[in-house]
């Protein structure tokens, strides 16, 4: 094999890279990136923050809250959770300037107590 | 329990056993250390206890195989307050690692082993300090440290120490290594490792089976469908779990993944630890191609979160997999292009060849697995030699060379490479509808089993017990990178210091995976 072939080579591949953060990776339509919550659907039970092998789930009177810190997209809260509220998301871009940008909030709808 | 037959012996006869069954054409798996004080399960109830009625001691338990025969745990009880045992690593070293991490998180005394110093926990740690005995504090006491490392290094005129890492120049993992060199020719090497210890086999105890996997199979990124198959066997032989047709196929087709992807990495970082960028960006290309692939049946791009006890918690999907023909065509042809641009360079046959040169016996001593052993003429592949799911009807082919330098490694992955692609082809044919999950019944609290898959860089050997409620009790993992580490140290003598990137390299070993 001589130079002109692995010029050949490397020109048939082309630029493969992309111009991130401008443009995202190409992501699969199965990609399960970090996991999001429906607040609709969701009942408040804590069953995902009891079956988090990481301790990545907090829930809170008004909201629950995902660390991507601790996060490993294992989809365990998914499986738990009696009411499917959870499914791991498409949101794959998680760098944040501090521990708290980590942390990806979402407020629940307040329910009337009974 | 079927595949695998538990024996009680002497401590002072463990070591002399072991080397015996190794004389006799057994292979070392790993060596576990248990904690049973206070163990709640009773000897008359069938669950093994240790240590006599009650569970009264230590013990450690060595796991040997051999091909097409059940594996063998032979297990020797150690006194509470003497836990000690005539050292198997002495006889046969393939044990002297496993020896030294148990030692450290145990407290666990080999007897007459060679190599006094610590391992897992480096002298940091305080003395007396054994973070899995039942009554280790949760967190690291303070106390006397001996914070002075001694590494094992040639002494003499104009022989010097070369210290590297554990930070490198790259993105790679930390690791220690001291080589006694004179002038550019190394004389030995003492590789110090353990510096991304996670306490992992600690993490797990008390856990959900579920919550458990997740961690398991990340004790490394790359390896984790063989983790994750070497603990959902484990468990699925402890509950007595008979997988799906379709899970069993598809578990193996992530395998084949793996490995492929792996291969294609690995071969294509060892064209970069010799500065050849043709062959280091058109396979690193086509290696990012496959993590798409991943991602396509998965949603994860080194699949992890597919493989559970009792199959598949994600199954990939119809699109998916029928793209994966044509994929194959494609990956087929290029992978062959991106080889005979390495082939058809002198350059790179040059560095290749006879560098980092292990011998068959140096291997076989040593306890080498997966490409390392195969390159070294040892033609053994838990696939073939203890087959699981779906690997008992398509038989993988075992590649091997006598060579033993890094070349052998080279084209071992290559023919590897390839045989993944043959065997992915079929195991895509024909695929069997059905479920993919079956839920795993009630496990006997007590009961031990062991896992076991052929990952890319070879055996991932598991051990485990359950606890109360389909819990984890005690669970070790080896990974093939822990079993090849001292293989790396004893390929780097005789080679310039400039090889050992690609010498390192042509092993691509896990430091994560060791560490644990």
């Amino acid at each position: 094999m001589d130079l002109f072939d692995r010029l050949r080579l490397a020109l048939r591949a082309g630029v493969v890279t992309s111009r991130y953060p401008a443009e995202l990776p190409l992501l699969q339509a199965a990609v399960r990136g970090l996991p999001e919550v429906d607040p609709d659907r969701c009942q408040r039970d804590g069953a995902c923050v009891a079956a988090c092998p990481t301790g990545a789930i907090e829930l809170s009177a008004s909201s629950w809250a995902v660390d991507a810190g601790r996060c490993v997209m294992c989809g365990v809260c998914e499986r738990a959770c009696p009411s499917e509220a959870i499914r791991l998301g498409s949101h794959v871009t998680l760098a944040a300037r501090t521990p708290e940008g980590l942390v990806h909030r979402t407020e629940l709808r307040q329910v009337m107590e009974p | 329990m079927q595949g695998e037959r538990l024996v009680d012996v002497e401590r002072s006869a463990l070591a002399v056993l072991v080397a015996a069954h190794v004389a006799d054409g057994w292979r070392f798996a790993m060596l576990v250390g248990l904690d049973d004080r206070g163990s709640p399960w009773p000897a008359a109830s069938g669950a093994p206890a240790i240590g006599g009625p009650g569970g009264a001691g230590f013990a450690v338990e060595v796991v040997l195989e051999r091909p097409a025969e059940p594996i063998l745990r032979l297990r020797a009880a150690l006194p509470a307050d003497e836990p000690s045992y005539a050292s198997v690593g002495r006889l046969v070293p393939a044990a002297l690692w496993d020896e030294r991490e148990v030692k450290d998180l145990f407290g666990i005394v080999p007897e007459g082993h060679p190599d006094p110093r610590r391992l897992v926990l480096h002298e940091t740690y305080p003395k007396g300090f054994h973070p899995l005995r039942v009554d280790a504090p949760a967190e690291v006491p303070e106390g006397s440290t001996d914070r002075h490392y001694v590494p094992f290094a040639v002494h003499g005129e104009g022989v010097y120490q070369l210290p590297v890492g554990p930070i490198h120049a790259g993105v790679i993992e930390p690791g220690h290594f001291r080589f006694s060199v004179i002038g550019e020719s190394v004389l030995f090497l003492d590789a110090r490792l353990f510096f991304t210890h996670r306490g992992i086999e600690k993490l797990v105890e008390g856990r959900s089976f579920e919550r458990a996997l997740p961690i398991v199979e990340r004790a490394c990124g790359v390896c984790g469908v063989a983790h994750a198959l070497a603990f959902s066997i484990a468990v699925e032989r402890l509950a007595g779990t008979v997988v799906p047709d379709r899970a069993d196929r598809l578990r193996a087709i992530l395998a084949e993944f793996e490995r492929l992807y792996n291969h294609v990495g690995d071969l294509g970082n060892m064209c970069a630890g010799i500065g050849f960028n043709v062959g280091s960006s058109q396979l690193g290309w086509l290696k990012e191609r496959l993590l798409r692939t991943n991602e396509s049946l998965t949603g994860h791009r080194y699949l992890a979160g597919a493989v559970a006890p009792g199959g598949l918690a994600i199954e990939p999907g119809r699109d998916a997999l029928s793209a994966l023909p044509d994929r194959l065509v494609e990956v087929e042809g290029d992978l062959r292009a991106a080889l005979r641009a390495v082939a058809g360079s002198e350059f790179a046959a040059d560095r290749f060849r006879a560098t980092g040169h292990v011998p068959r016996e140096t291997a076989l001593r040593l306890g080498a697995a997966g490409v390392a052993a195969r390159a070294s003429g040892l033609a053994m592949d838990l696939r073939r030699d203890h087959p699981t799911g779906a690997y008992g009807e398509f038989r993988a082919l075992v590649c091997t060379s006598d060579a033993g330098d890094a070349a052998a490694r080279f084209d071992v992955r290559a023919h590897e490479a390839q045989a993944s692609i043959d065997l992915l082809r079929e195991l895509l044919a024909d695929l069997p509808e059905g479920p993919t999950r079956v839920p795993v019944g009630p496990v006997e609290p007590g009961r031990s089993a062991l896992g076991w898959a052929e990952g890319p860089r070879g055996a991932s050997w598991l051990w485990l017990r359950a606890g109360d409620g389909g819990t984890v009790n005690r669970l070790h993992l080896r990974s093939a990178s822990f079993a090849n580490w001292p293989v790396v140290a004893a390929a780097a003598p005789g080679n310039l210091v400039p090889d050992f990137p690609l010498i390192n390299k042509s092993f691509e070993l896990c430091y994560a995976c060791t560490d644990r």
